[in-house]
């Protein structure tokens, strides 16, 4: 939109960002917020920093710790890798609606193996009850600490 | 007691709980960074990791949030192979976490040495900013104060849109969200909120007076 004597800029507005949700069972057991209590006060802080940059990462390919499996019955899981005293740690998870993702499941991984060793079968468990709506998510709030 | 409080309690007393607060934040900013600087180029991390002397799988891991414990010299080496400066300093934990919290791995991004005027011709920036300076201050010299701006979409369903205002240099600037966007037909009618203090430069602006209603301090003003 132009004027004779000004230009008013109409900007695009800013991209919604990303949000978190971890699974919930519909029992009420909630293994993400469990797995994440056992984290170190370290570990915690870095699994916050991941979110809270990550957040504003319209691509998820360019999320840091980013990797998606893109084969097999294992297609469209990926996983957020950071490592925190010296162990690999791995959250899983799936896309689910608009800029949504789901993390499913929380676990360590040394030499190709996950610990515990079904984690990645817990997490297709996890994905097709997010499938049929057999379980709730609740939204991993991000900590700015102010 | 509040997760906030708690922290803030952990933090004041425990000085490993300062640590781990502090080594997450960098373990996770300095990889992003790294990540944001070689896509912006862009480069590959094979590429990187000749031209930085390295292997790719070390810039992989120095990518992976907790895994690399960066020493001074290795960052060193990255800033000169990014050709950016590179400072490290001590500030306070509001500072630190401003940053973080303000900080977008999408739009970071630094002025590479070859197209840093400010550090190649100093000389020649300084007169440059000095007469944006003078450019800026005799069309903003009016002193307006614009804190929010409704805009009335007249001819499809007259919904009306209150929207913060930014005036930034000369331009003004505000972002337009219509839920029923219909350029063709839309005729748009802005109000702008106008501080007692601006009334003197109302001739300034693209707007025609129509409306006096008051509006807090201000008086309110539109366009057809």
């Amino acid at each position: 939109m132009t004027h004779n004597k000004k230009v008013i800029i109409l900007e695009v507005p800013p991209a919604k960002k990303w949000s978190f949700f971890d699974f919930v069972y519909l029992s009420g057991g909630t293994p993400i917020k469990d797995w994440h209590d056992s984290l170190s006060e370290y570990g915690q802080e870095v699994v916050n920093g991941l979110l809270k940059t990550n957040h504003k990462t319209e691509n998820p390919i360019n999320w840091m710790g980013f990797r998606k499996y893109l084969k097999g019955e294992q297609k469209g899981i990926w996983e957020l890798g950071f490592y925190a005293e010296h162990r690999q740690y791995r959250l899983l998870g799936v896309f689910s609606g608009e800029k949504r993702a789901v993390f499913l499941m929380g676990c360590y991984h040394k030499g190709g193996n996950y610990t515990p060793p079904d984690a990645m079968y817990t997490a297709l468990k996890r994905k097709n009850l997010l499938a049929k709506g057999e379980c709730t998510l609740h939204e991993r709030p991000i900590k700015f600490d102010q | 007691m509040s997760d906030r409080s708690n922290l803030i309690n952990r933090l004041r007393t425990n000085r490993d709980s300062r640590a781990a607060y502090i080594r997450a934040k960098l373990d996770v900013l300095i990889p992003s960074q790294l990540r944001a600087l070689r896509l912006r180029q862009p480069m590959t991390q094979s590429v990187l990791a000749g031209e930085a002397g390295m292997k790719q799988s070390r810039i992989s891991a120095m990518e992976t949030p907790g895994k690399t414990n960066f020493n001074l010299e290795t960052l060193v080496s990255l800033a000169a192979t990014f050709k950016v400066g590179l400072m490290v300093k001590f500030v306070p934990f509001s500072e630190m976490l401003g940053w973080e919290n303000g900080y977008s791995q999408d739009t970071f991004n630094v002025t590479q040495l070859v197209h840093d005027v400010d550090f190649l011709q100093p000389a020649a920036s300084a007169v440059r900013k000095r007469a944006r300076r003078r450019r800026n201050s005799s069309r903003v010299s009016s002193g307006i104060r614009i804190s929010q701006m409704s805009v009335t979409m007249a001819g499809v369903g007259a919904s009306t849109y209150v929207i913060p205002v930014q005036r930034e240099r000369a331009q003004l600037k505000f972002q337009f969200e219509p839920s029923e966007p219909s350029p063709a037909q839309a005729r748009i009618a802005a109000v702008i909120t106008l501080s007692s203090r601006s009334r003197s430069v109302l001739d300034d602006l693209p707007f025609q007076k129509t409306a006096a209603a008051a509006s807090g301090a201000g008086m309110s003003y539109g366009n057809r």
